[in-house]
């Protein structure tokens, strides 16, 4: 397992270790209040609930995983290694399917309950509970498809069909390898809810419906047993098992109070890095219990207010306005020095979404730290003695997503859509200068996009990028018989990414020079979120800006998500409801493959198709850039765009 | 008696000729007035370069140069370049077409319907209670906070913003025919016209709105002013003209960002706001001195 993140660490080239110094010798301030600047407010404190990394960077200063990764600096190489948080240790079964974490023990939540197993598995299911449509369900923790319980019944529906029902829950996944069991046998399989029907042509008997299905379920390495020998389909009902409908289904199992046992159906090398994303935080169960007893499964009203482990406390939201944290008295974390952490009192996260304001204050000691500084006033703050500016790579890609349906919405009523055409979507490729982005709007301080994903994250491999050529782009548009001028929307937020309105405005007047006329719908960041989170069938837009980080630094998280057709919304991240078949099963194998050389290999074949596919106009990787003022001390910018401000203190 | 009697008509005449000065008149005072004569030219320069826009335009103002982008004033392009390098100078040029278009849309709308609503309104006691709450309660919001009501229900786009501009300026219209048409009404040149049995509406178009047109037309020169700075308003707050169109509040509004570092992106949109706002309000100011001195003060 070892093995793996060493290569991983290789692999990633270049990250830039955060400036200031956490070293345990330098003498300490203790207390104060420290004041964050960011974009956008948070979406919701609730870790099934919320999709954006300004949201995870307040919350794992209040909730915390059972383990995290570090970058760390060694002899100018860097390497990410897992770091026990919650969990004390952890081991794996020989065969890598049987994960076991030693929880830390002594650690109390916020509201005075016990870290103990049974939280942890509580958390976790919750996280993984298809019903609860946690976004990053399936992005980070999709390889743990849940069942509650192995045990189903299937009952004979009528001669040649038969339902399994009840408790078997599935998720996308579920529903692929449904279909993919239907593909192989002369069956027909239709999944709905919790039900699935399995009909046979005229004349089967339920028995041999059943030994079909297991058959060809073993075919696609799936565990589907059943123990029952069927039913001759009288209409009685045969009770059947079928222990694990996907490849990675699993258990979260508390043997004890400080044993988590997670089994996984399969081997899968990344669990720790996923573990270590902030959608698989533990949170108190005390009112988490309640919430599901009063709205089973996942709870209601719990995006407010959160208690957890970490070391602040929730104290006041004010939404659109300020966060503000305090300090968890009976954190269980010391520094190198055996110092109690965190050294200071309190913490304010102010949303300033405007970044000509934002620096102001920074400039002014109003705020002390502010993040996304635009790359154009590098300059100045530098002349600035009482700022420091931080520069830290990001593993996030800013993208224009087009919508590819053949029409919008994908309905028989719905309008004609030209995106659907690749050779329009690789003309306004060629149409857009990312070369003048980068230098001109971010300051040189992006690198244009070669690849869905950036070269820190494994698997990438560079594919692109498309240069700029409007005559090719007219070509293209001449060859998919567009009637010029094409009218375009594109629907971008204001104030997420670095200079995003800036961004979006140069691509229209690119995108302008030819005859591609594009009108720009601007949106606060959560209602832009809301309207491409929508079924193909409901979804209005036609081009998004957006951005995506691949935080886990793994190809299957920047890619799967974004690209398997199994990713569609409301829920998931293929935004623009792209799909090809072999795209799919490439994801779907770099998945399940082990051999990293292998995985390389897939995900290289993958970004290729994606790329001459082009669901995107593929535009830049962002950096980032954060102010800090020269009084804060050991502030910690972490390259999955969260600020770690649990040993930070202010001189 | 006698005296009585014959002292009015005498009276009546003169103001009458006072609130129609014949043509060579009028401009004979508004000569005389320096700051009206430089509304007037500024007035004159700014629609000669709205409506010759496409031929005096040194560059396409959405074409953008990102190589020169940001660049301050050269002789290549006097007022430098935008954040993604289109030529500031040609922008403005093609925005006084559009604040032009938009001045004048919405002062007809204004016209068209707020002049007659004021006249049947002053014309007939009757409606004039209900019509005038309703004035009431559009003249209570600012003129602003109207218009950007109405964006958001007619949705934000150039249109749109000649509308709601338009119909915030109609109670204003209303008001101010309403009370010209009140005075009039009762003047003895309308009683004879209704012993001649003319029916009202000859008696509104034809003999009382003319004597109206003085207060309409300064208010209109100055609503052309008003409407100016409210499209940029609502262009700098995202609900009027959006980007790439070269409106000048557009373009004040997305210098705001270079304001410290590049500040000439954001100056020259707003200096060509500022003159011919401006240029409007003089013009109107010194109209109202010459065609309607009672008005002083008022408007």
């Amino acid at each position: 397992m070892h093995r793996y993140f060493l290569l991983g660490a290789v692999l990633v080239a270049a990250f830039l270790i955060p400036v200031t110094d956490t070293g345990g010798q330098q003498q300490v301030k203790i207390g104060g209040k420290l004041v964050v600047a960011q974009g956008t407010d948070a979406e919701s404190v609730d870790p099934i609930n919320f999709s954006a990394s300004p949201t995870a960077s307040i919350m794992e200063h209040i909730i915390q995983t059972l383990v995290r990764l570090d970058v760390e600096d060694r002899g100018g190489q860097l390497e990410t290694t897992p770091k026990g948080v919650l969990a004390e240790s952890w081991s794996v079964s020989p065969d890598g399917r049987v994960w076991t974490f030693n929880l830390r023990r002594g650690i109390k939540f916020h509201d005075g309950t016990d870290l103990d197993a049974s939280v942890v598995k509580l958390s976790l299911e919750r996280a993984l509970h298809p019903d609860c449509a946690a976004p990053f369900r399936s992005a980070v923790l999709g390889r743990l498809a849940y069942s509650p319980a192995s045990a189903t019944t299937g009952t004979v529906a009528d001669k040649n069909a038969i339902v399994w029902r009840a408790n078997l829950l599935l998720g996308p996944e579920g529903n692929n390898v449904s279909v993919a069991i239907a593909s192989g046998a002369s069956l027909g399989v239709s999944v709905s809810g919790s039900a699935i029907t399995v009909t046979a042509p005229a004349g089967t008997t339920a028995a041999a419906v059943i030994r079909a299905v297991n058959e060809n379920a073993a075919a696609n390495k799936l565990v589907w047993a059943s123990n029952a020998p069927g039913s001759d389909g009288s209409g009685a009902v045969a009770p059947v098992t079928a222990t694990r409908l996907s490849g990675f289904a699993t258990s979260v199992e508390a043997p004890d109070a400080n044993t988590v046992r997670i089994t996984l159906a399969s081997p899968f090398a990344p669990l720790l890095q996923h573990l270590a994303h902030t959608a698989a935080t533990i949170v108190s169960a005390k009112r988490v219990r309640e919430a599901i007893a009063a709205a089973p499964p996942c709870g209601k009203g719990l995006q407010d207010k959160v208690e957890g482990t970490g070391p602040f406390m929730l104290k006041e939201w004010r939404r659109g306005e300020r966060m503000v944290l305090v300090k968890n008295p009976n954190y269980w974390e010391r520094d190198a020095a055996g110092r109690q952490l965190p050294y200071l009192d309190e913490i304010e996260w102010r949303v300033i979404p405007d970044d000509a304001a934002r620096m102001i204050e920074l400039e002014r000691g109003t705020v002390h730290i502010a993040v996304r500084v635009p790359p154009l006033d590098v300059p100045r703050l530098q002349r600035d003695p009482n700022i420091v500016l931080d520069f830290t790579t990001s593993v996030r890609t800013i993208y224009i997503g087009m919508n590819v349906r053949d029409r919008i919405p994908d309905t028989p009523t719905g309008a004609a859509n030209p995106l659907a055409d690749r050779r329009v979507r690789q003309a306004l490729n060629y149409c857009v200068d990312k070369e003048a982005i980068v230098r001109t709007i971010m300051g040189g301080q992006a690198r244009v996009s070669d690849a869905p994903i950036v070269p820190q994250v494994f698997g990438y491999a560079k594919v692109g990028p498309y240069p700029f050529d409007p005559a090719r782009a007219a070509a293209l548009l001449r060859e998919a018989g567009v009637t010029l001028p094409l009218r375009l929307k594109m629907h971008h937020p204001r104030g997420r990414y670095v200079r995003d309105v800036q961004v979006a405005q140069a691509v229209q007047a690119m995108l302008g020079t030819c005859r591609i006329e594009v009108e720009l719908i601007p949106m606060e960041f959560v209602s832009f979120l809301a309207l491409i989170n929508k079924a193909p069938s409901e979804a209005e837009h036609q081009l998004y800006l957006l951005g995506w980080g691949t935080i886990t630094l793994d190809a299957d998280y920047g890619l799967y998500s974004l690209f398997h057709s199994s990713q569609w919304p409301p829920g998931p991240f293929n935004r623009g409801y792209y799909k090809n078949d072999r795209v799919d099963a490439l994801l779907q194998q770099g998945r399940e493959e082990a051999n990293p050389d292998r995985r390389k290999a897939i995900y290289a074949e993958a970004q290729r198709l994606i790329w001459e596919d082009a669901p995107w106009i593929f535009s830049h990787s962002e950096s980032q850039i954060t102010g800090i003022r020269r009084n804060v001390k050991g502030a910690d910018v972490h390259v999955t765009e969260r600020l770690i401000l649990w040993q930070t203190w202010m001189d | 008696m006698i005296n009585k009697t014959l002292a009015p008509p005498t009276e009546r005449v003169i103001e009458e000729e006072r609130l129609t000065p014949a043509r060579g008149t009028l401009w004979r005072r508004l000569r005389k007035s320096p700051s009206a004569m430089l509304g007037l030219g500024i007035v004159l320069v700014f629609m000669g370069v709205g409506l010759l826009a496409d031929w005096i335009a040194p560059y396409d103002p959405l074409r953008p140069d990102f190589g020169r982008a940001r660049e301050g004033p050269s002789w290549d392009s006097p007022l430098g370049r935008d954040e993604l390098g289109r030529d500031i100078l040609s922008r403005i040029i093609h925005g006084a077409r559009i604040s032009l278009w938009i001045g004048f849309i919405a002062v007809a709308i204004g016209v068209v319907l707020g002049v007659p609503l004021g006249a049947i309104s002053g014309y007939y006691g009757r409606l004039d209670i209900f019509v005038q709450r309703v004035v009431d309660i559009m003249l209570a919001f600012p003129g602003l906070l109207l218009a950007i009501v109405l964006i958001s229900i007619l949705g934000v786009g150039l249109s749109n913003v000649m509308v709601a501009v338009g119909v915030a300026s109609i109670p204003t219209y209303a008001r101010l025919v309403r009370g010209s048409v009140l005075s009039l009404r009762e003047m003895d040149y309308v009683a004879a016209a209704k012993a001649l049995g003319m029916s009202d509406g000859r008696i509104i178009f034809r003999h009382i709105l003319p004597n109206c047109l003085a207060p309409i037309i300064v208010q209109s020169t100055l609503q052309v002013a008003t409407a100016i700075l409210f499209a940029a308003g609502l262009g700098y707050l995202g609900l009027g003209a959006k980007p790439p169109m070269p409106e000048w509040g557009v373009m004040l509004s997305t210098g705001r960002d270079y304001l410290r570092d590049w500040p000439h992106i954001a100056t020259f949109p707003g200096l060509a706001i500022m003159l011919s706002v401006l240029g409007f309000n003089l013009l109107g100011d010194g109209l109202r001195d010459v065609l309607d001195p009672r008005l002083r003060g008022k408007l």
